[in-house]
């Protein structure tokens, strides 16, 4: 039945010991509102059409936390409805990025069209200089008092005018194509190095240099071809951006990786275990960090993933040797403290071996001692935990063997002391007992009434024997006769007066009958055998209480 | 009907123990993820722009760590989980201010655009006006 029901404990610890935690509903409740919060939020940031991904999979663990709330699986409902939350936080990072960037395209077109704007302006402002100029020919034809020189000159200002007007007019969608390049470099500065880069210069410069040799019509055309290139030329730098951007980041989560994975070799001393390949992970890293610097990204995860490579081996390899170290030091640290608590016992008993301990406690100290033999053959045996678990026991069995030893020493002083206030009698330590000795004629000869002048006597006795300390340690009394009369009667009058003695501690003294043992011995036990007063010693009364 | 019951706690239990091993694979893995999520927000920046996330996943990975070494696999994997999760909105986060720092820059480099458009309109403005001036004065 007992088996049966530590088996049934166990099962419980460990299926409900592993059981998850109550939530409240309210606590629930709050959580799926703080989901679908981060859930609209997305959606007013248009995270369904910009990042769908992040938005599908926010949507999709809110439905998974609905599930198992009517599942009444309450926490993983909960658990289900944090991802949800945290993932459409994601989503809504994800989708400023994205509405950053485009407002970023928005914001230079406008730049863009402003200039254009500008140009046109200024081409007004040219058209209308050379109006006004013409105006002011026209007056001087018209006042007639202008040599043909003024009216030459000016002709050929307003012939010089419509020149530079033309010239403006063919610049201005030129400048717009500078600006245009101008933004494209500074989307993605690589594109520099480009071939289309050199084709759209070269196309620029050469619609300028048209310009300014004056062949309009073919400056023109060239501007058209040109205006084609540049567009490409801003597609193409805006895509290489993102693509920039992207590999960036993946350059920078590599090096992040091998770093956190050169932490965990120099934690393990890598530095100790596997210097070379550390060393090799630390110059492939600090590359990928310069590469990364100086914007080559592909190189950059190439060089992180040479340093990975390094790294893991270094791991690998320090993690053996560490491992390895580590598991030699804890055995010597096991083998010190056996050794320490194998011989920090020998000594404790050895030092007992003088003292009360052995014979007052016998078989504490006995068991103490076979728990030592067991230690020294568990660490000779090299079973170390079994020998610090046999000395550990060991020292709680002399422990206890020195506490009670202790106890029972206190108390057998303190009977010795309790005893002496005893009158008529005199109190001797033994071995394992105290003994009181009463002498005199305690009982008329033949007797086995007590005296009315002992009666206090075995009063202070029974006091004695009541007393907390030592109320539980059996009592024998013995009655001893003197060798005067026939030896049968000596006999059976003891007895009669031990009798005596225990039925009056028993009734007037309140003392526990169970744990007085009364023999009336006569005269076969004398202490003096010759000399005076003989007799009158060897007629007594002992009272030995056993303290152990 | 001593040794069924016996076979049945042992079953149960090695299916729970084997489980347990599993889930601590998972819970160490989640845990090197979310590690590399929180380095990549440092990368970004996070400390400066995004230092909430960014904090509670470094705590969530502590805690992780903590219940790992006390042999909660199950606790350590869910914490790993939330602190990966934290890294990675730490991580968006500190690039959505970057790029809405350059919609500012932007911003400002149209404002100059205006302001040199609207110069080239009042001269444009100004020279219409003496342009009129000019044909009143002919047709007077």
């Amino acid at each position: 039945m007992k088996f049966y029901g530590s088996l049934l404990l166990c099962t419980y610890l460990v299926v409900f010991g592993c059981a998850k935690p109550e939530i409240d509903e309210v606590m629930l409740a709050t959580q799926f509102q703080d989901a679908q919060q981060a859930i609209s939020n997305a959606a007013e940031l248009e995270a369904e059409s910009l990042v769908p991904e992040e938005y599908g999979r926010a949507v999709k663990l809110m439905n998974f936390a609905r599930n198992s709330q009517e599942k009444a699986d309450i926490p993983q409902s909960m658990e289900f409805a944090y991802q949800a939350e945290w993932v459409a936080q994601i989503a809504i990072a994800k989708a400023r990025q994205h509405r950053a960037k485009q407002r970023i395209v928005s914001i230079r077109e406008q730049i863009y069209q402003q200039v254009i704007k500008a140009h046109e302006h200024e081409l007004e402002i040219g058209r209308i200089r050379q109006a006004i100029t013409e105006e002011q020919l026209a007056r001087a034809l018209r006042a007639g008092d202008k040599g043909q020189q003024q009216t030459e000159q000016l002709s050929a200002e307003i012939a010089d005018l419509k020149i530079k007007l033309r010239q403006a007019e063919l610049r201005a969608p030129i400048a717009g194509l500078e600006l245009l390049v101008t933004i494209t470099v500074d989307i993605y500065p690589a594109i520099r190095e480009v071939a289309d880069y050199e084709r759209v210069q070269a196309a620029i410069a050469s619609i300028t240099n048209l310009i300014a040799q004056e062949a309009f019509s073919d400056a023109e055309n060239a501007t058209t071809d040109a205006r084609t290139l540049v567009n490409d030329l801003y597609q193409l730098a805006v895509q290489n951006r993102e693509a920039e951007v992207e590999a960036k980041t993946n350059a920078q989560i590599a090096i992040a990786q091998v770093e956190v994975i050169i932490q965990r070799a120099q934690i393990l001393n890598a530095n100790q275990h596997a210097p070379k390949e550390l060393q090799e992970a630390n110059s492939h890293l600090h590359r990928a960090k310069q590469e990364v610097d100086t914007h080559r990204y592909e190189q950059a995860q190439r060089s992180a993933k040479q340093a990975q490579q390094s790294a893991d081996k270094a791991v690998a390899t320090a993690e053996v040797t560490e491992y390895r170290q580590r598991a030699q030091q804890e055995l010597n640290t096991l083998i010190a403290r056996a050794r320490q608590a194998v011989r920090g016992l020998g000594e404790k008993i050895a030092a007992q071996t003088e003292t009360q301990v052995p014979q007052l406690e016998a078989k504490l100290y006995e068991l103490a001692n076979s728990a030592y033999e067991k230690s020294q053959s568990a660490f000779a045996a090299k079973e170390y935990d079994n020998a610090i678990k046999a000395a550990a026991e060991g020292d709680d069995y002399l422990q206890r063997a020195i506490a009670n030893a202790r106890q029972v020493t206190s108390a057998k002083s303190d009977l010795l002391l309790a005893s002496k206030r005893v009158p008529n009698a005199i109190v001797t330590e033994q071995k394992e007992s105290v003994l009181i000795r009463i002498s005199g004629n305690a009982f008329a000869y033949g007797s086995i009434q007590i005296q009315p002048e002992f009666i206090d006597t075995f009063a202070q006795l029974a006091k004695v024997l009541r007393t907390a300390g030592f109320s539980k340690y059996p009592v024998r009394i013995e009655v001893h006769t003197s060798s005067l009369g026939n030896a049968r009667v000596n006999k059976n009058v003891s007895m009669g007066r031990a009798d005596s003695i225990k039925r009056f501690l028993t009734t007037d003294g309140r003392v526990n009958a169970g744990r007085m043992t009364a023999v009336g011995l006569g005269e076969t036990q004398p202490i003096v055998e010759d000399g005076p007063n003989k007799e009158e010693k060897n007629r007594r009364i002992d009272v030995i209480i056993k303290t152990n | 009907m001593r040794w069924i019951i016996c076979l049945i706690t042992v079953t149960a239990m090695i299916g729970i123990f084997g489980c347990g091993a599993q889930l601590q694979q998972l819970a160490v893995e989640t845990m090197q993820n979310a590690q590399v999520a929180l380095s990549s927000a440092e990368a970004m920046g996070a400390q400066e722009t995004a230092e909430t996330p960014l904090s509670t996943a470094q705590e969530m990975l502590v805690t992780a760590e903590k219940a790992m070494n006390a042999g909660d696999a199950a606790r350590a994997y869910r914490l790993a989980l939330r602190a990966y999760l934290h890294a990675r909105i730490a991580t968006e986060t500190a690039i959505a201010v970057r790029e809405e720092a350059l919609v500012q820059e932007a911003q400002a480099q149209l404002a100059l655009s205006e302001q040199s458009l609207a110069e080239v309109f009042q001269r444009l403005e100004a020279i219409k006006t003496e342009f009129e001036a000019l044909r009143d004065d002919s047709q007077r």
